[in-house]
């Protein structure tokens, strides 16, 4: 590395004699990015050479089978599922998430100080861990007992009445619910650090100008805040391909892998299949569509650096 | 806040306005009002069918009480203490040296490296979760509680290394300046410069970084076995195993595991807001 930065030293004389340039900015660097070698670089590159074996886990070593996974995985419907399901999941956070944030920060901004306390209200669903989030879910959507259905009942709507999580056709649905409800918290945060930014003149000026509230919103504090949204939509997309927790504590996957995501499939084709190499190529291809569509975005955004 | 105060706003407006925030939080905090009331839900209760209607006898202290001591909550509860807190600290002071490092020196490689942290953001870290067990293992940490702590700390530094940068590349870069001329040494003007400057970047980050942590259930999951390094997480979804039909213990049991989350964020929310704006409004 070569340090091109001029340090002014007053005393040369009474200081120690100069360490080479890098040195310094290699040490601070040094513990951050072993940790990330080690923990985080080592086990990526580790995973893609697991996906070319066929181990079950307890020999020492599986059996080299080349590409044989992968060529299994192309033909694999329940992976195909399961990456459907995180496309709808991706397209629902986008479509129901993003914009009940931006709602819910835009008239938080505008109460100002005195929506101190409602902002942490509002964030509450994202401090709690989804193990809790997804047993009172599954409380809330229990057939027999659950109010959402006795609710139904009282009003006569039997008949809309389901099974929620355990009938196939609605356990997808159900479950993004309760996603999209957990989520919404840290992106309205996102929004209203992207809000705090925005030049106040700006909207006064077009007050006196005839403005009107809506058209402040649409013609000046979205433009405002397009950077923001893009880096919002990219997280969703992101979180979304690789959404575990609620989906796990709610259904597992099931039933009849209606709400598998590519992460449960994998978790349960380790621990339930005990296939390490296939659940390895599982985990390989969620990397490599991770990283193609957030490569895709970026290059659509050309802004990493600066928003996040 | 805004050119047009909310009291001079049309009547029907601001009535709109001002009832619309109460209702959309009602809705908003539904479920959770609903895990509150049934955790003080006597159990005679849900057996004669009142799951859902105010409950007549409050049985806060029993449903508490029998939820800490007929389960090992508490046990539960320390694991997560000793994992969150050294993996929060950890997180932070390896990430705000990093961030230093990569904010105030200008030396080639640099924007690879900080774009190499920003890509680890977006790894799926399930994809790990097959060598990180194998990794556990071989190091002998396999349900201790360092190999837990280890592993939030490696997962946590690139984001937070991430933030910091940005933050500290936003401080006035002649105050580092000034420092050197007064002769500091510059793991002074790290430690006594920078870092008390980007203090409440640090709370900020440490709230987010400590619900991150408290509430993983994944790597909970695939690194300990059994309940020797279990933390709450585990714990909380094992009660329900253990009590399927008690919907009020395993309430108090969630609403137990929250607490210490909600409790943070209340202490440091003043910090939360502002650290978390200054971080992002760069662009």
């Amino acid at each position: 590395m070569h340090m091109t930065l001029n340090r002014p030293a007053a005393l040369p004389l009474l200081r120690w004699p100069r360490s080479p340039a890098w040195l310094v900015p290699a040490l601070f660097l040094a513990p951050a990015v072993l940790m990330l070698a080690v923990f985080l670089l080592y086990p990526l590159l580790s995973s893609f050479q697991l996906s070319l074996l066929d181990w079950n886990g307890l020999g020492e070593q599986g059996r080299f089978i080349g590409l044989g996974n992968w060529l299994h995985l192309l033909h694999d419907p329940l992976f195909w599922r399961a990456l459907g399901n995180n496309a709808w999941l991706a397209l629902f956070s986008i479509v129901i998430q993003l914009p009940l944030a931006l709602a819910l920060a835009v008239l938080l901004d505008k109460a100002g100080e005195r929506s101190r306390w409602l902002k942490i209200i509002y964030f509450l669903p994202l401090l709690m861990s989804s193990v809790a989030l997804g047993v009172l879910a599954k409380n809330l959507y229990d057939p027999n007992f659950g109010p959402i259905n006795l609710l139904l009942q009282q009003l006569h709507l039997d008949g809309l009445a389901h099974d929620w999580l355990g009938d196939p056709a609605y356990a997808l649905g159900a479950v993004i619910a309760v996603v999209c409800w957990q989520n919404v918290p840290f992106y309205m945060v996102l929004f209203l650090a992207g809000l705090a930014s925005f030049p106040e003149d700006l909207s006064e000026a077009a007050t006196l100008d005839g403005a009107s509230e809506w058209t402040i919103f649409w013609r000046i504090k979205l433009p405002h805040l397009r950077g923001t949204v893009r880096t919002a939509v990219l997280l969703a997309i992101i979180g979304s391909l690789r959404y575990f927790d609620l989906v796990f504590v709610m259904t597992g996957g099931g039933p009849e892998h209606a709400s598998e995501l590519m992460a449960t499939y994998m978790y349960r084709t380790v621990f339930s299949g005990f296939q390490l190499g296939y659940g390895s190529t599982i985990a390989s291809a969620m990397f490599l569509v991770v990283t193609l569509i957030a490569a895709l975005a970026l290059r659509l955004s050309r802004r990493f650096q600066t928003e996040v | 806040m805004f050119p047009m105060p909310v009291e001079h706003w049309k009547p029907l407006n601001r009535r709109i306005y001002k009832l619309s925030l109460p209702i959309a939080l009602l809705i908003w905090l539904l479920p959770m009002i609903a895990v509150m009331v049934t955790s003080i839900r006597s159990t005679e209760e849900l057996t004669e069918g009142n799951y859902w209607g105010w409950p007549k006898h409050f049985a806060l202290w029993a449903n508490y009480h029998e939820a800490l001591t007929t389960s090992p909550m508490l046990h539960y509860f320390f694991n997560s203490v000793m994992i969150t807190v050294p993996a929060v600290a950890g997180a932070i002071a390896l990430a705000a040296m990093a961030g230093f490092s990569l904010a105030v020196y200008n030396f080639r490689g640099n924007t690879a490296l900080f774009a190499t942290f920003v890509a680890g953001n977006f790894v799926p870290i399930q994809i790990l979760m097959i060598p990180v067990r194998d990794l556990s293992l071989h190091m002998g940490l396999f349900n201790t509680l360092p190999a837990l702590i280890l592993f939030h700390i490696a997962f946590q530094t690139g984001f937070c290394t991430l933030f910091l940068r940005n933050f500290i590349k936003q401080l006035p870069y002649e105050l580092v300046e000034a420092a050197r001329i007064e002769g500091a040494g510059e793991w002074t003007v790290f430690f006594r410069i920078v870092l008390p400057l980007i203090r409440p970047a640090l709370a900020a980050l440490s709230i987010l970084v400590f619900t991150f942590v408290w509430n993983d259930y994944f790597w909970a999951l695939c690194l300990t076995q059994g309940d020797e390094a279990a933390p709450l997480t585990v714990g909380v979804a094992a009660l329900k195993g253990q009590w399927t039909t008690a919907w009020n213990l395993v309430s108090a049991g969630s609403i137990l595991a929250a607490l210490p989350s909600v409790l943070m964020f209340f202490a440091m929310q003043r910090h939360f807001v502002a650290g978390l704006t200054f971080g992002a409004t760069k662009g």
